[in-house]
């Protein structure tokens, strides 16, 4: 009965969406407190109904329930219960069911949270966020129903797919949602302000915790898959420029502009519309990212099998889900009047160019992915646009983002002061100009391109310490007994850009300096790997839970002594003699070593492939560090004292 | 950025940069729907290459045949008829799935085999069992032959005119809507 | 017929399978990509070869260089580059020639050209358009440029704010109560639609003993089945000019999934019959199980050969249909099993399948099944109503019947509907002796088949013929016997048989055991009390 009641909250949900979408828009317009307060219990019991689905759906691949179709071609009864449960997501119709999930889910925390919010503003939000459900309830229930029964049902599943038995695989796709999905509240609350004819500081505040937390969420999402890359795909490469990877990296981008822009109109009332439209489009992205592999356009490593004729269904969401506001956004946006002035030199225009040039990144990604398409559909012809073109456009814009990042944050609203200006451009130059000297004299051969970047990182890293000396030099020469000057959020923000400059480190750290070896070795054979001498000491099997390896053992040693043993396999899956490589990492904070197994055998040697990737991980504690960032700053705001919200007190 | 100014209250009309957003996004999503519907219909097929050998003269280099290692072919020998080429493999499953549409055809067409890095043991294993719808058929064990070709995967059909010129590619299995409009007018309209 | 029905939901799976097939191996399967042997010893020109690998995408795959893939054309594609840079060529002279093979397609970086120019120049024009059009904004928004109309006025919301908001005329609990009844309805009705409450959950955990049976199932029929196919070869070998015996041998080892025994026997089978059809279409069927389902071309030969002679050969026609629909020719393969159907009894083993596939194909083909005419050929309905007619006419009909399938039996000894249908049609006719004979080929024919067995026997107690069949009816419960040892309707036989051979201790023991599984006051139940007190 448990997968039938699943069904049947799903459908109930379905048709409360259907409810939530329309009864208290019409409530709003016409008065109506009635109809206006439906909002609120129709939203919980969606969310009630689309939770109860989802733990009926998880219930039935923990007890290998292989009468529902999804649990009999995605799970199997050996697989361990980790990745039974994994595998509920691992798949097209549970993804989507998850995806619904976290939907539904921050429409029922915005009901229960912000209770000081305007009755019509939350009540418009949670009818867009219904609307938004509706169509993706629908798309679940009518082309990808997880909840499809087998009768008589198979004895046994289908699912052991081994490269989906995989911790990163399992905690990557919810943690991403997270962040898709998060957008999709700044996409409500955009929608909702439109409707309304109004955004102004209040709805700032409220939509930028929403911002905050789907921008962290997206930031490990995409640490985590580029990490998973890293370590599965097994030649040593963290990000690749593949379709999907893009389609994660564009709605990142815009959130990043969204999170800044927002504190412009939280602070001064102003790029409000701009704002709006940000909104609009990073919830989007997020759409395209997350349906667009799936409808078998481009197709990629990350996507799910894909169905064209499902294809026709996501492409009617999309332009119903993005086309509508857009026309609303060309209808009202005029409308949203903005509040303030600034000067050149001011944080407005620091954001402002910090927008331009994030904006600027998201349209070159978006190229680049599409343009092959378009240019097929137009021509015919059939082109590759690769790292090197990324590596032209992108990076340069990134660039320049990076060299004016140093300087935002220690402008003053409306009017900056020159002096703070002047120590932290003293302070750029002088850390950019002593890290190439630094790069020139120690690494001989290094590229113009490279040491532009190891001189771009040491200016930021010397802006954002300059900006931090100031300030606090300037909150200790403050009065004491007063209210902490250096709130929570500005620490947070220091933590998000230092993040950046770790980010950076170690991408350039691994871009630049990486060694790799290939080699066909015999055991006993001595391997000089980045001043590591690693011996190959032999292959012998082993037996895992449901596989057979081969498994080469390397002793890593500097100097004589021993620093680890490294441990690369082949694994053959047995069930149905499936075959993955298994790396062997030996993480540091200086480097990693990685080494992967290929083919041979004792006569002729195996081939063994070894890397050293210098700072390697910096990489992914960049961006956990500008996550942690990111959550300071949303705990700041929610521990400090409400805002005034009165506008007139802008001018 | 262009919707920021706005300066004047009172005039809240709808003004083109607002617009520009909701165009640049009808233009994307008709390019993703032509493509969708282009795939739907089975006009399009994203693993479908163009070949770079298109109006072209055809290679001419020497092939070795299947039963006799030492005799060649020389594909420009067969002047004056058009010729299908058809790179094939034993191990390859597609080619299995093609081979009742080469037999219907080679009624129209002569057609040449290409057995592509494979043993001719087994090559001839899987015309035993699959079906021979050859005039000659050649074979390229190292893949030489095919990387003259631009072959990228095993099945691909390459129709050559009376004239010699090389007139389409067609990589992949042929199937019933290839065969009937592609493959077939394109014979008749060398005739 | 029964092979075709079995082989057949693997073949259409099988059939959609080979038709998608992978090309490539794609990102998912890592693997190492470069080996050592490939690398050149000049470390220079190695570096070089790396490079320009990084450049080159491997075509078959999902966005991966030639550096990084493990694909077979990756390989190739790597060892031409080192063979060129060896001959001294310059790296643009090697993307130059690779790109004259493959095109555009397999360089990550676009070259500039008139279809590239969009994408190379869209990036400046975005930067410069956009800076230029941020100092614009900046401009206009100097200090003092705002005159402050803007900020002071009140916000005016566009639609009445409903903060304060008059409640209408509907009363809120009364919204509320219709729009719950309202939502539960539309719920219960779309899931009426969608789902199943017939089905209750499966966890694996229940169903031990399901996947136990099943497991001592597949046992027992592994062995069975190769038994018979022991039994079968035996047979041939000692008797290789009985035909039947090559056809047994054949339908044995399809069971058991032999295939190249099966294509042997029939190969044999038919040269000695010199090409009968009945055996051709076995053959091209058999021919197409071993290529994994696909009708190739030498069984599409024989398909053709057969239906030119006999165009009602019903297996030969299932094949052509088939061969149809995996052409993607979905009218042509509802032609062809719409033909079949009609020309089928309607009760013929096949029919249910023949339906689902015409469905299938129909849904494939978007077309419309227009309705189905009901000439069928005899079914048991027309046997029926034959009685109802007057003696002659039923007579005259029932007799051709007969005689038209006597005439194909003989052709075509292991159709077990055949001869079933033959029994039937002699019981009606009064012939209760014949239609023993033909069960008992029926059952000889499908030696697995339990219900079968039980018919001949139930035949020949029925027809009194117990004393002439004894040596057959032994076979047969032997052989049911071993497929279902309990059955009740067995043990009534047995112990009826047992009395028969005069092993009336035998038969009081399964009339006894029969008895203590029946309710007790039943008919039957009395009835077989006396029996086993008159033993």
């Amino acid at each position: 009965m448990i997968a039938e009641i699943g069904h049947f909250s799903l459908i109930l949900a379905f048709v409360t969406s259907l409810v939530l979408s329309v009864v208290p828009l019409m409530g709003v317009a016409r008065g109506n407190a009635a109809m206006m307060q439906l909002a609120v219990p129709a939203t919980l019991v969606m969310a009630a109904g689309v939770l109860l689905a989802f733990a009926a759906l998880v219930w039935a691949f923990i007890t290998s329930d292989f009468s529902v179709a999804l649990v009999a071609s995605h799970s199997h009864s050996a697989k361990p219960i980790i990745y039974k449960i994994s595998g509920t997501w691992g798949n097209h119709e549970g993804s989507l069911l998850l995806w619904i999930v976290i939907l539904v889910g921050f429409a029922a925390i915005l009901t229960q949270t912000a209770r000081k919010m305007p009755i019509p503003l939350k009540t418009r939000t949670l009818a867009v966020q219904g609307i938004v459900s509706a169509a993706f309830l629908a798309f679940s229930l009518f082309t990808s129903n997880p909840f499809t029964r087998l009768s008589p049902a198979p004895l046994d599943g289908n699912g052991l797919n081994p490269v989906l038995q995989d911790p990163g695989l399992a905690l990557h796709p919810p943690t991403l949602y997270v962040g898709y999905v998060g957008l999709s509240m700044a996409f409500s609350f955009a929608v909702a302000g439109l409707l309304e004819g109004r955004i102004d500081r209040a709805w700032a505040i409220y939509v930028r915790p929403w911002i905050t937390a789907a921008w962290c969420a997206l930031t490990i999402g995409i640490a985590l898959g580029s990490w998973w890359a890293y370590y599965e795909l097994g030649w040593g490469g963290w990000w690749f420029w593949d379709p999907v990877e893009n389609a994660s990296l564009m709605p990142w981008l815009a959130a990043t502009a969204l999170i800044h822009s927002v504190i412009a109109v939280a602070a001064r009332g102003i790029f409000k519309s701009w704002t709006v439209l940000l909104a609009i489009l990073a919830f989007s992205l997020s759409l395209v990212g997350t349906f667009i592999v799936r409808s078998g356009l481009l197709t990629s490593v990350h996507s799910f099998a894909s169905d064209p004729a499902r294809g026709v269904f996501i492409l009617a969401i999309l332009l119903l889900a993005i086309g509508i506001p857009l026309v609303l956004f060309a209808w009202r946006g005029p409308q949203l009047t903005n509040e303030g002035d600034f000067e050149l030199i001011s944080r407005e225009f620091g954001l402002l160019v910090n927008n331009f040039l994030l904006t600027a990144a998201t349209i070159v990604v978006l190229i680049g992915t599409f343009y092959p398409l378009c240019l097929e559909m137009v021509s015919g012809a059939r082109i590759t646009v690769g790292p090197p073109y990324f590596d032209a456009t992108f990076n340069p814009i990134m660039g320049a983002l990076v060299l004016a990042m140093a300087f935002g944050p220690v402008m003053a609203w409306r009017r900056g002061t020159l002096p703070a200006l002047r120590l932290v451009a003293n302070c750029t130059i002088i850390a950019a100009l002593a890290a190439l000297l630094v790069g020139l004299v120690l690494f001989t051969g290094i590229s113009l391109a490279g040491l532009a970047g190891v001189g771009m990182t040491a200016w930021l890293g010397g802006g954002i310490l300059a900006d931090i000396f100031h300030r606090l030099k300037h909150v200790s020469k403050s009065e004491v007994g007063k209210r902490p000057v250096i709130q929570m959020s500005v620490w947070g923000m220091w933590c998000a850009h230092l993040g950046m400059v770790i980010f950076l480190l170690g991408a350039l750290g691994n871009g630049l300096f990486a060694s790799e070896v290939v080699v066909r070795a015999k055991p006993g054979d001595v391997i000089n790997l980045a001043g590591n001498q690693i011996t190959f000491v032999g292959v012998e099997t082993r037996r895992g839970p449901n596989y057979v390896t081969s498994t080469a053992i390397l002793d890593l040693r500097r100097g004589g002594q021993l620093l680890a043993r490294l441990e690369p396999e082949n694994r053959l899956y047995t069930a149905k003699m499936q075959a993955t490589t298994e790396a062997a990492i030996r993480p540091g904070l200086r480097g990693d070593d990685y080494v992967v197994l290929g083919d041979g055998d004792t006569q002729m040697g195996y081939t063994l492939r070894l890397y050293h990737k210098p700072l390697v991980s910096w990489i992914w504690a960049g961006a956990g560090l500008m996550a942690v960032g990111g959550f300071l700053a949303a705990i700041g705001r929610a521990l400090r004292p409400p805002p005034i919200l009165e506008p007139d007190i802008l001018t | 950025m262009t919707n920021e100014s706005n300066k004047d209250a009172r005039r809240t009309g709808p003004k083109l940069p607002f617009f520009l957003p909701m165009i640049g996004f009808l233009i994307l999503a008709s390019f993703a729907a032509t493509a969708l519907f282009a795939t739907l219909s089975g006009n399009r097929n994203p693993e479908q290459l163009p070949s770079v050998l298109i109006g072209k003269p055809v290679p001419d280099t020497p092939i070795p045949l299947l039963d006799d290692g030492l005799a060649t072919l020389t594909l420009t020998d067969f002047a004056g008829k058009p010729l299908l080429v058809n790179f094939f493999a034993s191990w390859c499953a597609p080619c299995r799935a093609e081979a009742p549409a080469l037999a219907q055809l080679a009624k129209n067409v002569t057609i040449i085999g290409i057995a592509y890095k494979d043993k001719p043991a087994d090559t001839n294993d899987f015309l035993n069992q699959f079906g021979n719808p050859f005039s000659a058929i050649g074979v390229d064990r190292d893949g030489r032959l095919g990387f003259t070709w631009g072959v990228y995967g095993v099945p691909e059909n390459y129709l050559i005119g009376s004239d010699g010129t090389v007139l389409l590619r067609h990589a992949g299995p042929i199937d019933r809507r290839v065969l009937n409009e592609v493959l077939i007018p394109a014979i008749e309209g060398t005739k | 017929m029964s092979i075709v029905i079995r082989g057949f939901c693997v073949t259409l799976l099988l059939a959609t399978c080979i038709l998608v097939g992978t090309i490539c191996s794609g990102r998912m399967t890592p693997a190492l990509a470069i080996t050592a042997e490939e690398m050149l010893h000049d470390q220079k020109l190695e570096s070089r070869a790396r490079e320009l690998s990084k450049q080159l995408r491997c075509l078959v795959c999902q966005n991966q260089s030639i550096d990084d893939s493990d694909a077979d054309l990756a390989q190739d594609l790597r060892r031409e580059v080192r063979k060129q840079l060896m001959a001294g060529a310059s790296d643009d002279e090697i993307i130059e020639t690779l790109r004259g093979k493959y095109g555009d397609y397999l360089l990550f970086n676009p070259p500039l050209s008139t279809s590239t120019y969009i994408l190379w120049l869209a990036p400046f024009a975005v930067f410069i358009g956009g800076a230029s059009l941020i100092l614009a904004v900046q401009r206009t928004r100097q200090v003092g440029a705002v005159t402050g109309q803007a900020t002071n006025q009140p916000h005016k919301a566009i639609e009445g704010s409903g903060c304060n908001a008059s409640r209408s005329g509907f009363g809120s609990k009364y919204i509320h109560f219709t729009g719950v009844v309202l939502v539960l309805v539309a719920s219960l009705g779309l899931y009426l639609i969608l789902g199943r409450a017939d089905l209750g959950d499966q966890p694996l955990a229940q169903r031990q003993a399901e996947i136990e049976t099943a497991a001592k199932a597949e046992n027992q029929q592994a062995i069975t089945l190769a038994a018979a196919l022991a039994r079968a070869k035996q047979r041939t070998l000692d008797e290789p000019t009985n035909i039947g015996n090559w056809l047994k041998l054949a339908q044995a080892a399809a069971m058991a999934d032999d295939n190249q025994t099966e294509i042997g026997a029939l190969k044999t089978a038919e040269e000695m019959t010199d090409g009968d059809d009945t055996v051709k279409s076995m053959l091209a069927e058999a021919l197409s199980r071993a290529a994994g389902g696909q009708i190739t071309v030498p069984a599409r030969n024989l398909i053709a050969s057969v239906l030119a002679r006999s165009p009602n050969e019903p297996r030969a026609l299932y094949l052509a249909g088939l061969a149809a629909y995996q052409d993607k020719d979905y009218s042509n393969a509802l032609e062809i099993w719409q033909h079949l159907q009609s020309v089928s009894m309607a009760d013929a083993p096949w029919m249910k399948l023949l339906d689902q596939n015409i469905a299938d194909a129909a849904a494939a083909g978007g077309i419309d099944i227009p309705n189905r005419q009901s000439s069928r050929g005899p079914t048991e309905a027309d046997i029926l109503a034959a009685r109802e007619m007057n003696n002659n006419d039923r007579y005259a009909m029932i007799e051709e019947m007969v005689n038209n399938l006597a005439k194909k039996m003989a052709k075509n000894p292991d159709d077990v509907e055949g001869w079933r249908r033959l029994g039937r049609a002699y019981e009606v006719l009064g012939r209760p002796e014949d239609a023993a004979s033909a069960l008992v080929s029926a059952a000889d024919a499908s030696p697995l088949d339990i219900d079968q067995q039980v018919t001949a026997l139930q035949m020949i107690v029925t027809a009194g013929l117990d004393k002439q069949y004894i040596t057959q009816a032994s076979r047969l419960i032997k052989r049911a016997k071993m497929l279902a040892p309990d059955r009740l309707d067995l043990l009534f036989l047995r112990g009826h048989f047992a009395k028969l051979e005069g092993n009336k201790s035998k038969a009081h023991e399964l009339w006894q055991s029969l008895l203590r599984q029946l309710p007790a006051d039943t008919p039957f139940a009395d009835n077989l009390k006396a029996a086993i007190a008159a033993l």
